[in-house]
């Protein structure tokens, strides 16, 4: 077992369902526990425990559309909802938090379809292992 | 409490780590893309690239529920802008801003910014406080440094020894705390007679401290 | 009725506002912290010229803010020109004072709620923009 521990960021999008069904299909041959995370952006005029039902919902879509995905191949996920007011903070300290050896993000500037400078601020400030997949998967 | 810090240069980086360990929630703002990229590797999530002198930067920063907005950039101009929009616009309980020229601490008391905080001045003061140091100490100032805090030694042949304190001539502005003599602290009370070798602490003026030197100790105030 | 009149900033708008009031007779002082700004004026400029800073006392009195009756902030930076006027304004009690405050959000704010006298080209040129693909007119010039 090379890799122990899988972090795969989802922000709901179809790009996201890709990486998620990517990783679930060669689950046999890696063996790792996969953490599938939403990380819900608290802006900075509310609380970070604010209530916030619409962002929610749209969370809790994400997440349940993962565990589907993940039955297909018979493979069971971790999933949590992580409040933060970076996305991209976010990432790395759950990574470190969950001893993740790798984290499978997608590019973030999905209108040049490029990795912009969230993704390129994950790719050296984090620890372990970064995978980034593009678009062009689906 | 929640605390808005814009400028991220030295004095907003060591405020922002300060008050993050003391477990405040803090958002430093700066408007140096570049800036903000090398202050992220360190406090993370609470550093924000927007234009704190802007409203949809302050917006961005959640200056709506902000308790204390704080303004620590080199540029006097930008943090008179920052603390208006902060208090009138926003209506933040407290804004403090710094102040690089010392000139313009008056011109930010009558627009209304009120606490400043000036680093020339505190050095200054600081420097006064070492040249007074000969027979009176300043423990500590406030208010502006308008307010001092004083300690000072008696000896053999102060006006002060040997009268009550009810008997000595203070200025108005000015108060004898407590005295400390040997290891009591004695209540200031009228009736107390003062004796060489007590250590009198006391609150004045700024204004008023040459006089309380006069009173206590003695000797020309000195300006 | 011939004033006394500070300009600071002597970019394209101050220095064109400057040489027209001095040529109609006005007296007119003109402040930049960049002295070779003065080259946008003609030699026989008849104003006074103060290099420094506008946000300083110091270069305000030197340029006569003392007995002056109008003061007019049109430098690059939003926030100088906010607190020049706001030293005009309020400390000095300059009978005109007017400043460019190129942010509409922060004019509207300083407008409503400061007080302050003060004018946003953003405003200006976006509705003469927005009347001329209207209506087709709206050029002035």
């Amino acid at each position: 077992m090379i890799y122990k521990n899988i972090l795969i960021p989802t922000d709901g999008s179809k790009a996201y369902e890709g990486i998620i069904e990517f990783i679930c299909s060669i689950h046999k041959v890696i063996q790792s526990a996969i953490y599938v995370i939403y990380i819900l952006e608290v802006p900075r005029n509310l609380s970070l425990n604010a209530d916030l039902p619409d962002k929610s919902a749209l969370a809790k879509a994400a997440l349940e559309k993962a565990v589907k995905i993940a039955e297909k191949y018979s493979v069971t996920l971790e999933t949590s909802v992580v409040y933060a007011r970076s996305a991209e903070d976010a990432i790395i300290t759950t990574a470190d938090d969950l001893k993740c050896d790798v984290i499978a993000i997608m590019q973030d500037n999905h209108r040049l379809g490029i990795f912009g400078d969230s993704a390129a601020s994950i790719y050296q400030k984090a620890k372990c292992n970064v995978w980034l997949f593009n678009n062009k998967l689906s | 409490m929640y605390i808005v810090i814009v400028g991220g240069g030295k004095v907003g980086y060591y405020l922002t780590k300060t008050l993050l360990a003391e477990n405040h929630e803090v958002t430093l703002l700066d408007w140096d893309y570049e800036k903000v990229k090398l202050l992220k590797q360190d406090l993370g999530e609470a550093v924000i690239f927007a234009n704190g002198s802007s409203i949809d930067g302050l917006e961005k920063a959640g200056c709506t529920r902000a308790d204390v907005i704080v303004a620590v950039t080199g540029d006097d101009e930008d943090n008179l802008v920052i603390c208006q929009l902060g208090k009138r616009y926003f209506k933040v309980p407290k804004a403090i801003s710094r102040i690089n020229n010392p000139k313009n601490e008056r011109i930010f008391k009558e627009l209304g910014v009120g606490t400043t905080i000036s680093g020339t001045i505190s050095i200054v003061a600081s420097i006064e406080q070492y040249l007074a140091k000969q027979h009176i100490i300043r423990l500590m100032s406030f208010n502006h440094e308008e307010m001092v805090l004083l300690e000072t030694e008696l000896f053999a042949g102060c006006p002060a020894v040997g009268k009550k304190i009810s008997e000595i001539k203070l200025p108005n502005e000015c108060i004898i705390i407590t005295i400390l003599r040997g290891k009591n602290a004695l209540f200031a009370k009228g009736d107390v007679v003062l004796e060489s070798g007590d250590l009198v602490i006391a609150i004045s003026t700024q204004n008023e401290q040459a006089a309380v030197k006069k009173a206590l100790i003695g000797g020309e105030p000195s300006a | 009725m011939l004033m006394k009149m500070i300009i600071v900033g002597c970019g394209r708008a101050g220095s064109t506002i400057a040489v027209k009031m001095s040529l109609e007779g006005h007296q007119v002082s003109i402040i930049d912290k960049n002295p070779l700004a003065f080259d946008r004026l003609p030699p026989d400029f008849a104003g006074t010229m103060v290099v420094g800073t506008g946000i300083d006392e110091d270069v305000l009195i030197k340029a006569g803010i003392k007995e002056t009756e109008a003061v007019i902030a049109v430098t690059k930076g939003d926030n100088t020109n906010i607190m020049i006027g706001q030293i005009a304004e309020f400390l000095y009690k300059i009978p005109r004072v007017m400043v460019r405050i190129v942010d509409p959000k922060v004019k509207q704010f300083y407008d409503t709620e400061i007080g302050l006298p003060c004018y946003c080209p953003t405003e200006i040129n976006a509705d003469y923009y927005i009347r001329f693909l209207k209506e087709g007119n709206g050029c002035i010039s």
